[in-house]
């Protein structure tokens, strides 16, 4: 039960960061590099206003969330929109490496190299479920992560502008046809997965500790899940994120943890090969869906 | 008498390349400081790193960001053999080679079907693999610990004391990587690496078996990669994961990049910029990365082809043919083939 708990909780840090990395991608084609450390920069930030300026949890994590929005913004406007042409993948994946070299070292020389124990949610406190001890923490990350997702779902499915997203994503050029502001929409994208960046690594520092070298295994693994469900799948990155966070949590168990590192890196490559589009794209879970709707 | 200045310039690039080359080998007699020697040996593992990853991701076009991994299979190979058998660096950095190129034909051999950026992912992940495997196979690797000691190379009763020798046997081994990576450019083969990363789909429609192609670039490149690792290895006789990390990955795809995709020069040229660069900067040695990282953001945005690109010097060369053969208006071609705006 510890180890279910535990990796559902993983796994859902592992969703919000391939939920994150999906959004930029559907609209733009592009792999974002550069997430993990936005995510860092997050949990730092929040850290941050937390230790120095004694601000509280939720309005240091507000701040970080500005903070992170502000960063994703800034990178999309200078290593992205300036290439001009993304189909050809060599110029971001350059830019946004950079980025995130550039974020890891902002956030060393400002921070330090020291990492920083992260308060819990709820001061850390522990409940008994079925025997096991739980802590409330890594419930909240669990429900934090799964209301994340289906309030972007709804926003997505339901409202005029997650229309426009999946038109941008489907047909960019036509869409711009259609009258849809598609540099708005890219926008709009970009800073919604500094949000959750933001939010992702608020929930992970504690465990991980806060550090500029924190994400550096998870945001790796965050494109694991976000292969595992497909990118720019919304759905798929969920069961992409809980499905790796299982695996690791069990595997755990019989194998060393450097080795259960690597399994979700072969875990990746083998569905890479052989659902290049993610497990959602098997044919058993969509035999009735247009390509528009799959976002 | 076109033909005439066609052999002379032919040549005096001959010369040109052959005088370089001489003062190159001449180098160590004038410099002495081992200081300067060490980072001309970095150098030319970085010219040989960027030579390698040049043939898949310049002149094949598949993207590749795990080289590190293949850089790091043939480091420990390397040292293994030459801790545990004993054997001669002349055997063991060439097994290396092979075995890495091994592990080059046993990642190409599915992930070469796939395109684009699914490529950059997996490559990333099987170097992080490959990392994680090295931290954590305490039996044989010794973990983060690393692999200490390795002894200095021999030939005959002569052994390595200083670093001119070493800087004369990777001086050889960059001699070979150069001449080895322009005879394959220049080959058939070459030319059909170079038509697939034009359009994979119309080389496959002249008749070329792009997946035997790409993996067989890949399997060279890897192996290439393989013999710079064990010269690192036999060079520091100490080799621990820290040296393999994916941001060696990124920096030498950095310099392929930098110096122009599909071009040997270029490739060349990358190193040296991107080598020097640290060692220049290491008086700020807190702000170095953040620069380079900067670096990395501008130059792609500024100089999107790179300082010697291959591509463009072939659109040049086109224009000043046409503009010759007065097929194109002359005046809005410069004298180096560039099209002049609003000529």
């Amino acid at each position: 039960m510890q180890q279910l708990i535990f990796g559902l909780a993983n796994g859902s840090i592992y969703a919000l960061m391939a939920l994150a990395i999906g959004m930029v991608s559907s609209t733009t084609g592009i792999v974002n590099f550069a997430h993990a450390s936005v995510v860092m920069m997050g949990a730092m930030v929040s850290w941050w206003m937390m230790v120095i300026y004694g601000l509280s949890y939720i309005p240091a994590l507000f701040v970080a969330i500005a903070v992170s929005i502000v960063l994703n913004i800034v990178m999309y406007e200078t290593c992205v929109k300036k290439l001009g042409d993304l189909q050809d993948n060599v110029g971001w994946i350059i830019t946004l490496f950079g980025a995130s070299i550039i974020l890891d070292n902002i956030a060393r020389m400002l921070f330090g190299t020291e990492p920083q124990a992260f308060p819990y949610l709820f001061g850390g406190k522990m409940v008994t479920f079925f025997g096991a001890n739980i802590m409330l923490h890594e419930l909240m990350m669990i429900t934090i992560a799964v209301v994340i997702g289906v309030v972007y779902q709804t926003i997505i499915k339901k409202t005029r502008f997650g229309r426009a997203v999946r038109a941008v994503a489907f047909r960019p050029a036509t869409s711009e046809l259609m009258g849809i502001k598609s540099e708005k929409i890219i926008l709009s994208c970009f800073a919604m997965a500094g949000a959750v960046a933001a939010i992702g690594g608020a929930l992970i520092a504690p465990i991980t500790f806060a550090s500029y070298t924190m994400t550096y295994s998870i945001g790796l693994k965050g494109f694991a899940a976000a292969v595992l469900g497909g990118f720019g799948n919304t759905k798929g990155a969920f069961i992409g994120g809980f499905i790796l966070g299982l695996i690791e949590a069990f595997i755990s168990i019989f194998v060393p943890a450097g080795i259960k590192d690597s399994i979700s890196f072969v875990i990746m490559i083998i569905v890479i090969i052989f659902l290049p589009e993610g497990i959602m794209s098997a044919k058993f879970f969509n035999r009735n869906l247009s390509a528009a709707e799959k976002v | 008498m076109e033909h005439l200045a066609r052999f002379t310039l032919n040549y005096r690039n001959k010369a040109v390349s052959l005088v370089f080359m001489i003062l190159l080998a001449l180098i160590p007699l004038f410099i002495a400081n081992d200081y300067y020697i060490h980072v001309l040996i970095t150098l030319g593992l970085f010219i040989i790193l960027s030579l390698s990853l040049n043939l898949v991701s310049g002149y094949t076009g598949q993207l590749s960001i795990g080289h590190a991994a293949f850089y790091g299979i043939g480091a420990y190979v390397t040292a293994l053999l030459m801790l545990k058998l004993n054997l001669s660096f002349l055997v063991a950095i060439p097994i290396g080679g092979l075995v890495t190129a091994f592990f080059g034909l046993l990642l190409g051999l599915p992930t070469m079907r796939l395109a684009g950026d699914y490529l950059a992912i997996v490559t990333l992940g099987f170097g992080e693999i490959v990392r994680l495997v090295l931290l954590n196979w305490d039996k044989v690797t010794r973990g983060p610990m690393g692999l200490p000691g390795i002894p200095a190379p021999e030939l005959g009763s002569y052994v390595f004391m200083s670093k001119i020798p070493y800087y004369y046997t990777v001086f050889i081994i960059v001699l070979i990587t150069v001449a080895t990576m322009r005879r394959i450019v220049n080959s058939g083969f070459g030319l059909s690496l170079i038509a697939i990363s034009q359009d994979e789909l119309a080389a496959e429609a002249v008749g070329i078996n792009t997946l035997r192609c790409k993996i067989i670039s890949f399997i060279i490149s890897a192996f290439f990669a393989g013999i710079a690792g064990g010269f690192f290895a036999v060079y520091i006789s100490f080799v621990s994961p820290d040296s393999f990390t994916f941001m060696d990955s990124i920096m030498v795809l950095e310099m392929v990049v930098l110096g122009g995709l599909a071009s040997i020069p270029g490739s060349i040229i990358g190193a040296v910029v991107l080598g020097l660069i640290p060692e220049i900067l290491r008086f700020m040695a807190e702000y170095r990365m953040l620069i380079f990282g900067a670096l990395m953001v501008v130059i792609v945005i500024f100089k999107p082809d790179g300082f010697w690109s291959a591509k463009k010097r072939m659109r040049n060369a086109i224009m000043k043919d046409l503009a010759a053969r007065k097929m194109i208006d002359t005046k809005t071609v410069s004298p180096r083939g560039e099209y002049i705006e609003g000529a």
